[in-house]
């Protein structure tokens, strides 16, 4: 059973869709452009200060399509001066509805168990930031993803418990999306696509294993295999001296997840199909010049 | 990091709230301005009591969430986690705290009524022994056996396991097993949880 089985069966069609992010840029600064074409739109935000705006995609994506989307956006903001202040942040929107729960589950057990990782490279100012907060610094995520990530409870996830997580599963039910707050503020590509392509790889993993698998792997191949199998071409971008200890750390304190969101199988991980869904950074300097917005919708401010 | 924050954004984020001051536990009581034009936190510290205004120098502070655990309390143990809600704040903040009294259904009435009042004092904020709790510190489960004989109902001796008088064992606030013949065997279905009390698990 997909989840959009279930979001169908809750009246949430229109969340329902074969494309893969959303994408919510908030910055700060001057002279910032008030965006509205095919690509973007701008909206407030109230926990911004000064000259903002937050730039959302507009509606969900392709995810090939995603650098000429951030190209767009940044050839937009060329002449503004930006102030990527600890208050601004990007969100991105994993499209969940094509999975099965059993992904979503497996893809929220392989992000706590990176969290640090992950946590690291979004930036300093992220860490323990209250409105990504990591579940060692905010337990009651675990608990939540506990009671929630089932058949019967997924559709009823209580937004006030557990949005301000750097993983938020209250969008689930709402949009039919993971959303992923930890990335500092950037409309740097070079910092976006090394992000975007890490929760896609791990959302790319949760497709084969359960979060049984996940742990008895994790147990099998020792930690620094673990890590290698799963992060592959990024392990060095997301390395750091206690990484390990780090995962050990996490495995430990998450042992609820997998033992409670079994399987039988035992699979291994599949990574050539996983390197096909990457977008590479030369990929947004190649199409990043072929294809550009809509520019009638961005006049027709 | 903060430097352009305006004082109602700091007292927002940290006043009513727990932080650390050069890596000691502190409870913010207010934020205001000096004649001087500083801004200035009055802290109270857990460990000695005392309460005192510094200055806003950003380096003295570390603001990144407290690790909680379970909490060992004039002879009784608390689960304390913190809730990733929407509430401004910066430090931890009773709004955000979620406490579970995991051994209050094995408590007779009498340890009942005593355990209600320590639960309550937990929310003011302001126990030395959150610094326990904060900094990781517990006994060991042969020192949480001992403290029995000192008239406690429940013992903590790791962040997420805790022992009653009755010899149950507890996980994160939920019975899970018992202690008997000198080792913890864990009821039908939680057996994995072995796997968490494993040497050097909890650092």
């Amino acid at each position: 059973m997909k989840f959009s089985d279930i979001l169908g069966a809750y009246g949430k069609d229109k969340c329902i869709t074969s494309k893969d992010i959303g994408i919510e840029i908030e910055v700060e600064g001057r002279n910032l452009p008030k965006i509205d074409n095919s690509y973007w739109v701008t909206v407030k935000d109230g926990s911004l200060r000064g000259e903002s705006y937050e730039y959302v995609s507009n509606g969900p994506q392709y995810l090939n399509k995603v650098p000429l989307i951030l190209k767009s956006l940044k050839n937009r903001l060329k002449d503004s001066e930006l102030n990527l202040s600890y208050r601004t942040s990007v969100h991105i929107h994993m499209n969940m509805t094509q999975e099965t729960l059993q992904t979503i589950q497996s893809t929220v057990y392989l992000y706590l168990l990176f969290e640090d990782a992950l946590l690291n490279y979004a930036g300093e100012s992220r860490k323990g930031n209250r409105f990504c907060l990591g579940f060692k610094d905010a337990e009651g995520l675990v608990g939540s993803v506990l009671q929630y990530l089932t058949p019967n409870t997924i559709m009823h996830v209580n937004g006030e418990e557990v949005r301000y997580a750097s993983i938020n599963i209250a969008s689930l039910p709402k949009y039919g999306t993971l959303e992923f707050r930890a990335l500092r503020g950037t409309v740097d590509e070079k910092v976006l696509l090394p992000w975007i392509n890490i929760l896609f790889k791990l959302r790319e993993i949760a497709r084969y294993v359960s979060p049984e698998d996940i742990y008895n792997l994790s147990m099998k191949k020792g930690t620094e295999g673990f890590a290698r199998d799963t992060l592959q071409e990024y392990f060095n971008i997301y390395y750091y001296d206690s990484m390990y200890e780090d995962i050990d750390y996490n495995r430990s304190c998450l042992i609820d997840i997998p033992f409670k969101f079994t399987t039988n199988a035992l699979l291994p991980l599949p990574q050539k199909r996983i390197i096909k869904q990457r977008i590479i950074l030369d990929e947004f300097n190649e199409e990043g010049e072929e294809e550009q917005p809509d520019e009638e919708d961005e006049d027709g401010e | 990091m903060f430097k352009d924050a305006s004082l109602d954004d700091l007292k927002m984020m940290f006043a009513k709230t727990i932080i650390r001051y050069k890596e000691f536990p502190v409870f913010v009581e207010d934020v205001a301005i000096s004649r001087d034009e500083k801004v200035m936190l009055e802290l109270y510290s857990l460990s000695t009591g005392e309460c005192k205004w510094y200055p806003f120098n950003e380096e003295d502070y570390n603001f990144k969430p407290v690790r909680l655990g379970y909490l060992n309390l004039r002879g009784f143990s608390y689960y304390l986690y913190r809730k990733p809600v929407r509430k401004y704040k910066q430090g931890l903040a009773l709004e955000s705290l979620a406490i579970v009294d995991s051994g209050y259904h094995f408590l007779d009435n009498e340890e009942r009524g005593r355990s209600q009042k320590v639960y309550k004092s937990i929310k003011e904020l302001h126990s030395k022994e959150l610094v326990a709790t904060i900094k990781g510190y517990y006994p060991s489960l042969k020192d949480a056996l001992t403290m029995f004989e000192d008239m406690a109902c429940e013992v903590a001796f790791d962040r997420q396991f805790s022992i009653d008088r009755k010899m149950n064992i507890f996980y994160k606030g939920c019975p899970v097993g018992c202690y008997e013949d000198g080792k913890i065997s864990f009821n039908k279905g939680q057996e994995y949880l072995s796997n968490a009390l494993r040497k050097n698990y909890e650092i």
